[in-house]
């Protein structure tokens, strides 16, 4: 699989192993993602393929949230709307460079949340939420990371911190209940022990 | 619209007809018949032997009005009928998601081919599947068969409409036999959809002696009106993204522990591991199995047995339809050295639906556990590694 007789993306690798663009090792799998899907590489490029995020508060660290991470949360919902992944991708220049767009992006979805929205009012909370992203992004500058992204301190290893959602009111943005397995200091969505 | 009846209920749109009309050679202004001679009798669709064409009795919609699947929807449907006392070697089919009138598929393909007994076979884009379904009618000797189109992506990262690669089912419902299923079939954006059969006139007993088919109580659903999940056909991991047949699990297992700062992995060996997951379905719902097994030396390996199980998505509670189980005589999953392996739910904040990639972990081991041999020898004491972590990725193939 490793001479694929075409890409069709930008995908840079030789073939399955450490790849130095993206700073994971890619399974002949992944390399096979990464060549022939663009929306893999895509996800790669910005840091969220596969691989590259795991539930661990300081690999997200670094990574505060996005603007439509942070959008979702301000129209009150913990839902999955197209928005959100976009603006996050887009990242807080992206966003801005492409309001126009956006605004039309969220309007799709305006049915679903319980305030009534129009284009002036979602442009205002798009830069809202790009304002608040970006202030995000500072402080996890000058914190080390450790701002916005789900991560909480204590030592190595640090727990992940869970928001709660507004709507259902659950920690974790309906993750389940974090339970502490192991002596790593790590937790995560277990569910329980099963027989 | 002669009864029929269509509804727009949260937005979603859905049409039927019951045939619950008056005798007629007519079948309703909602249909046009393509092949054969179709009409009302005792309350039910039936058809004359027509004889030409392929197959030889076909109708569809006049995709004009209330009965039209709206064009948000092309491809996007399902559609089931009642098929009443079949005769063994009957062939009945339901088209879905047709171009226009003279297309003649994809199509799902209804064998009787012996007492409660269906072949299934879906047929698209040149490709078909097939399947046995078992099924005892209902008190009535009625069976419900149904097919369902849904495209595998319903939105580009760019908004638009995806390119219309398609996944494609056929099934006798009650029958907890695994239905056909095509995931990977690029068809036009269609939305007319129909019924045929290929029988003989003495192939079903209404009474009236003449009919080579009888259906009833027919109904087509869209699946999603706009981001709105109004029915389900596939798993899905969100709104816009089912999950197809084949997927791959992915182990990852980084050289050193936590922030990185030294302390090596007890597991890192694991890294890169991979297999294949694939899809049955049972009445219980969908189910992904693999196995993965790594060797140490010949006399000990483990193998490792995955099962991806998917339930009903609620789009207010993303991720928490799908859980992993892992099962592996060793327990290098677990933390005590003993037990059974958590069943756990992808990470909410470290998984993506689009493109997929499911997060689930860390699967933890300690130092202690001496009956996992993942990356070292059996029963030899570890002294320079801690616990073990490894975290499990789920991706398309």
């Amino acid at each position: 699989m490793s001479s694929l007789p075409s890409r069709k993306t930008e995908c840079s690798c030789k073939g399955p192993g450490y790849c130095s663009r993206h700073h994971i090792r890619k399974t002949e799998a992944w390399f096979h993602l990464c060549c022939q899907d663009p929306e893999y590489f895509q996800a790669w490029e910005i840091g969220r393929g596969p691989g590259q995020l795991l539930p661990r508060g300081d690999a997200r660290a670094a990574k505060p949230k996005g603007p439509g991470t942070i959008l979702r949360r301000m129209l009150g919902s913990c839902g999955q709307y197209q928005f959100v992944p976009e603006m996050d991708r887009l990242g807080t220049d992206g966003c801005r460079s492409d309001l126009g767009r956006l605004v039309g992006v969220v309007l799709q979805d305006k049915d679903k949340f319980a305030m009534r929205l129009n284009e002036d009012v979602v442009r205002r909370m798009i830069l809202l939420a790009i304002n608040e992203s970006e202030e995000l992004q500072v402080e996890a500058a000058e914190h080390g990371g450790d701002i916005g992204a789900g991560a909480s301190a204590g030592g190595t290893g640090a727990g992940k911190r869970k928001e709660t959602c507004r709507v259902c009111k659950v920690p974790g943005l309906h993750g389940g209940p974090a339970l502490q397995v192991s002596g790593s200091g790590m937790s995560s969505n277990f569910q329980g022990p099963v027989m | 619209m002669p009864g029929g009846w269509w509804c727009c209920c949260q937005g979603c749109w859905s049409w039927s007809d019951l045939f619950n009309r008056g005798n007629s050679t007519d079948p309703g202004d909602d249909w046009d018949e393509v092949d054969g001679d179709w009409g009302i009798y005792n309350f039910a669709l039936v058809e004359t032997y027509g004889g030409g064409g392929e197959p030889l009795a076909k109708i569809v919609n006049t995709d004009e009005g209330s009965n039209a699947v709206p064009s948000r929807s092309a491809n996007s449907f399902r559609e089931s009928v009642t098929i009443t006392d079949p005769t063994i070697g009957d062939k009945y089919y339901l088209y879905i998601a047709l171009e226009n009138r003279d297309s003649i598929e994809p199509k799902v393909c209804f064998e009787y081919t012996n007492v409660n007994e269906w072949l299934v076979t879906v047929m698209g884009d040149g490709q078909e599947a097939s399947k046995t379904m078992n099924c005892v009618p209902n008190e009535e000797g009625e069976f419900i068969v149904e097919a369902c189109i849904e495209p595998y992506a319903w939105f580009e990262e760019d908004g638009t409409n995806p390119a219309r690669v398609c996944m494609l089912r056929g099934s006798v419902l009650t029958s907890t036999n695994e239905w056909p299923w095509l995931d990977d079939i690029t068809v036009p954006s269609g939305k007319m959809y129909g019924l045929g059969h290929d029988n003989a006139e003495t192939g079903t007993g209404t009474g009236s002696g003449i009919v080579g088919a009888e259906f009833d109580d027919f109904e087509v659903h869209e699946l999603i009106a706009r981001t709105v999940v109004c029915d389900t056909c596939f798993c899905r991991c969100d709104w816009r993204m089912p999950l197809k047949k084949k997927l791959t699990l992915t182990i990852v297992a980084e050289e050193y522990l936590g922030t990185g700062t030294g302390t090596p992995n007890r597991v890192a060996c694991f890294d890169g591991y991979t297999c294949d997951l694939d899809a049955e379905w049972n009445v219980s719902g969908f189910i992904w199995r693999g196995d993965l097994t790594y060797v140490y030396d010949p006399m000990h390996n483990h193998t490792f047995y995955w099962r991806l199980s998917c339930g009903q998505y609620d789009e207010e509670k993303p991720f928490d339809h799908l859980s992993l189980m892992m099962e592996t005589p060793q327990q290098c999953c677990s933390s005590m050295g003993g037990g059974t392996c958590p069943v756990m739910t992808p990470d909410d904040e470290a998984s993506t639906c689009v493109p997929l990639s499911l997060v689930f972990g860390p699967y933890t081991t300690t130092k202690t556990n001496l009956s996992c041999w993942l990356c070292y020898a059996p029963l030899q004491p570890m002294v320079d590694v801690a616990v073990g972590e490894f975290y499990v990725v789920i991706t398309q193939s």
